[in-house]
């Protein structure tokens, strides 16, 4: 009898909902390289789909058990042992199966499924269908990790996964410059970034003995500029995935993947994945005021700046991508003022309408025609004042954040020429033809 | 009987990564015999119980590399007796107990190989002449490691310079992953790369000075692993379109679509993603270097993280744009086979890592390692 008992089946759920959209993506593709004839485009989407609703039963049925719907509630955290262990360092294979765990893994296997639903019809006879369904396989199985990752390196690992087959699907029409330059842009983000997630991951092991997240409990008793600088490492990397001010500037150029991917990534589950970062590691905001401060800030502000740019964008993906992050922003404000289960409410509702709004996208023209909103403009002020000129400039050029940024980078790109040249000159030096390789 | 599954693995994975390129280029019989003698000698190494003897084998390992590169261009060869004098000498300073000689001897030898700057010179003339050959090399770098990690980590001298060793490999391994952003041709950016990981590998020989051996050995076998393959890619690149610049996008994807997912398997797996031994290499040595310095670590996590831009940035115009007709082929059977092995392994490391982790551990406790 022990063997059906919840705890023995959220033990098997668990692992079956990270793995099966991973394991179907793998199986597309060895049927794809390992079959001479082309399996279809059916057949493909047909296999991942399977995939994704294994996924999200197991999902499904996780979510019921820590509910205690068929008995008393599970417990939450499930150690599959050490992925490996080193002398006193180990990674641990353990997985946490809470509320919010549960409630996140269900909204992101549960749009995923829809929107593969979705692209089984739009992105038919699209050259790369097959790509876009392996793609999303591996995406799944990313954000299956972070909703159920106990452990800070399994967390990084679906982190990662996410922001890999983000970039890839930026890219996806890499016939075209445009696609390419975006999908470098926000890899380029997300990696930079993603040095803060490291540096915090380290140092949460290092300061407070474990990687598990239940360790963050204990950074109350670290003194106040550690947890602060872990607090803010962890920040940087959730600044970057969910596209916060001065990291926006990625998220307008990623409209040029395919739209069922934009709504996914971008409306749905990635950029709500580093909000759902800083609910995991809200032990660490809360004990301190400045990680707490730095988040509301940037919350509002890109809150703020996001809603005046949609109000001046004039593309429908567009305009929507920053009405979306606008919305990000203040749940991230919520987040860093406590308000957790606020902000897990806020993140579910969004990530739902957004999604369904991207999907329309294409059709948004149509729609307005059909509903006579074309032609109800919003006339523009007779007179504007120079605020509102000012403003409206302002908006419409972005703050020229990414100017600003790429600003930055061209010294550092200037620097690393400068060592390549030196580099050449030693290594010339030391040949007697005088030519250095490369 | 655990104590000895380390060195198998070692001598198999070396093996792996010294044949193959000429697996991959379906090389001449002349060419067998001096990889089968190279392989040969790294078995000694190995298996000898004496440090001298191991050292010396090394030595003859590039002695012959010297001689079977008869009739290439002169610097290769000077490359390969350089590194037959470093690992002399650590043979000597092991045989007279002369502790800084046998550390310096094995660490230039170390650095000689895996092309860690400032002595990258040697590996950058090695990838001028042939990319091959640097993957040759690096089989040999595992070699050395182990040798270092065996014989001279656990003199008193590895654990007083560790501190500096390991920072001073951190900044070697930033400046490279800086100008990897900036080469102008495929050559450049994969000298950039290992040159980075050379720094890295440095860090990984410093941090092993005060016991983490198994880390160490892990970051030379997944920069053999991945590297080398990538230098493999890049010479079968080469092949078929000659030196390749990185200029515009060059849409190639399309004419070699197995040789781009491959190109990307071995550079990914090089920066760490996961699902590959590069993930647990990385994050090993991140924690290694955080006992000793969290400034290095914070260097390395960045230097980590420019690799891997610059890495996508050299596929995108590699590989992206539009497509670009070619009439030649794809991977031959014999170079796809190299590849599907050398990514299985890459792979199979990081999803489970304990096969060689806990073997490697054995390994340290039954040659009484210093803990950390």
């Amino acid at each position: 009898m022990t063997d059906f008992a919840p705890d023995t089946l959220i033990r098997i759920a668990l692992p079956i909902a990270i793995a099966a959209p991973i394991v179907s993506s793998v199986v597309v593709g060895l049927t794809i390289v390992g079959r001479a004839k082309d399996p279809g485009e059916r057949g493909v989407a047909s296999l991942l789909e399977a995939g994704l609703a294994i996924s999200f039963l197991a999902s499904a049925m996780s979510a019921l058990l820590v509910a205690g719907a068929f008995g008393p509630a599970t417990s939450v955290v499930h150690d599959y042992g050490a992925w490996l262990a080193l002398g006193r360092y180990e990674i641990p294979i353990v997985l946490l199966a809470d509320g919010p765990g549960t409630g996140f893994s269900m909204l992101a296997a549960g749009l995923t499924l829809l929107v593969a639903r979705f692209s089984r019809t739009y992105m038919l006879k699209e050259p790369g269908f097959n790509r876009f369904f392996v793609l999303l396989g591996w995406f799944a199985s990313g954000a299956q990790l972070v909703a159920f990752a106990g452990a800070l390196d399994i967390f990084f690992a679906g982190w990662e996964l996410i922001g890999i087959s983000s970039a890839l699907f930026i890219g996806f029409f890499y016939e075209r410059d445009e696609p390419v330059r975006s999908s470098m842009r926000a890899f380029a983000t997300y990696r930079l970034c993603d040095a803060g997630f490291l540096m915090a991951m380290v140092s949460t092991h290092e300061l407070l003995g474990s990687t598990h997240l239940s360790a963050l409990d204990d950074s109350a008793r670290l003194p106040l500029w550690q947890s602060t600088a872990i607090g803010l490492c962890f920040l940087l990397s959730v600044m970057g995935k969910s596209a916060q001010l001065p990291f926006s500037g990625w998220l307008p150029r990623a409209m040029e993947g395919p739209t069922p991917s934009s709504a996914l990534f971008y409306g749905g589950v990635s950029l709500h994945a580093g909000l759902f970062l800083m609910l995991r590691i809200s032990p660490v905001v809360a004990v301190s005021p400045i990680v707490q401060t730095v988040g509301v800030l940037v919350g509002v502000s890109t809150a703020i700046y996001a809603s005046a740019v949609a109000r001046t964008h004039t593309d429908a993906k567009g305009a929507l991508a920053h009405a979306t992050l606008s919305q990000v922003g203040l749940i991230l404000a919520e987040i860093s003022l406590g308000l957790t289960n606020l902000a897990l409410i806020h993140i579910a509702c969004h990530a739902m309408l957004r999604v369904w709004q991207y999907l329309r996208a294409p059709s948004a023209l149509h729609d307005a025609h059909r509903t006579a909103d074309a032609g109800r403009a919003v006339p523009p002020s007779a007179n504007p004042s120079a605020a509102e000129r000012r403003t409206y400039a302002a908006a419409l050029h972005r703050l020229r954040v990414d100017d600003r940024i790429d600003a930055l980078a061209e010294p550092v790109l200037g620097l690393a020429r400068w060592i390549d040249g030196v580099d050449r000159r030693f290594r010339r030096l030391l040949r007697r033809d005088g030519q250095a390789s490369g | 009987m655990s104590g000895f599954a380390a060195p198998i693995l070692v001598l198999g994975l070396s093996c792996l990564v010294l044949f193959a390129p000429s697996l991959a280029a379906g090389a001449r019989s002349l060419a067998w015999l001096s990889l089968a003698a190279i392989a040969l000698l790294h078995a000694f190494a190995i298996t000898t119980g004496s440090g001298v003897w191991a050292f010396a084998a090394i030595a003859g390992v590039s002695a012959l590399r010297a001689i079977g590169v008869a009739g290439s261009p002169r610097a290769p060869r000077a490359t390969a007796w350089v590194v037959v004098l470093a690992a002399g000498i650590a043979a000597t300073g092991l045989a007279f107990a002369l502790p800084v000689l046998a550390f310096a001897g094995s660490l230039i030898s170390i650095m000689l190989l895996a092309g860690a700057a400032p002595l990258h010179r040697t590996a950058a003339r090695v990838i001028e002449s042939s990319t091959p050959r640097m993957t040759e090399q690096l089989a040999t770098s595992i070699i050395v490691v182990f040798a270092h990690i065996k014989f001279v980590a656990p003199l008193e001298i590895a654990h007083e310079v560790a501190p500096m060793v390991v920072r001073v490999g951190a900044v070697l391994a930033l400046l490279p992953a800086l100008t990897a952003l900036v080469q102008p041709d495929l050559r450049g950016f994969y000298r950039s790369a290992i040159v980075m990981h050379g720094g890295m590998l440095v860090t990984a020989v410093g941090a092993s000075g005060f016991g983490h051996a198994a880390a160490a050995l892990l970051v030379s076998v997944t920069m053999s692993l991945a590297l080398g393959g990538l230098g493999v890619m890049v010479a079968s690149l080469e092949e078929r379109a000659g030196l390749v610049a990185l200029s515009g996008r060059a849409g190639r994807i399309s004419a070699f679509p197995r040789l781009a997912a491959a190109f990307l398997l071995f550079a990914a797996a090089g920066v760490g993603m996961p699902g590959t031994a590069g993930f647990i290499a990385d994050d090993i040595l991140l924690h290694a270097l955080w006992e000793e310095s969290v400034a290095g670590s914070l260097i390395m996590v960045v230097a980590s993280s420019l690799l891997a831009v610059a890495t996508l940035m050299t596929f995108a115009r590699v590989f992206l744009g539009p497509p670009t007709p070619s009439l030649a082929p794809d991977l031959r059977a014999s170079e796809r086979g190299v590849a599907i092995i050398l990514v299985v392994v890459l792979i199979g490391i990081g999803v489970v890592p304990s096969v060689l982790l806990d073997a490697f551990s054995n390994f340290m406790i039954h040659f009484g390692a210093r803990p950390h």
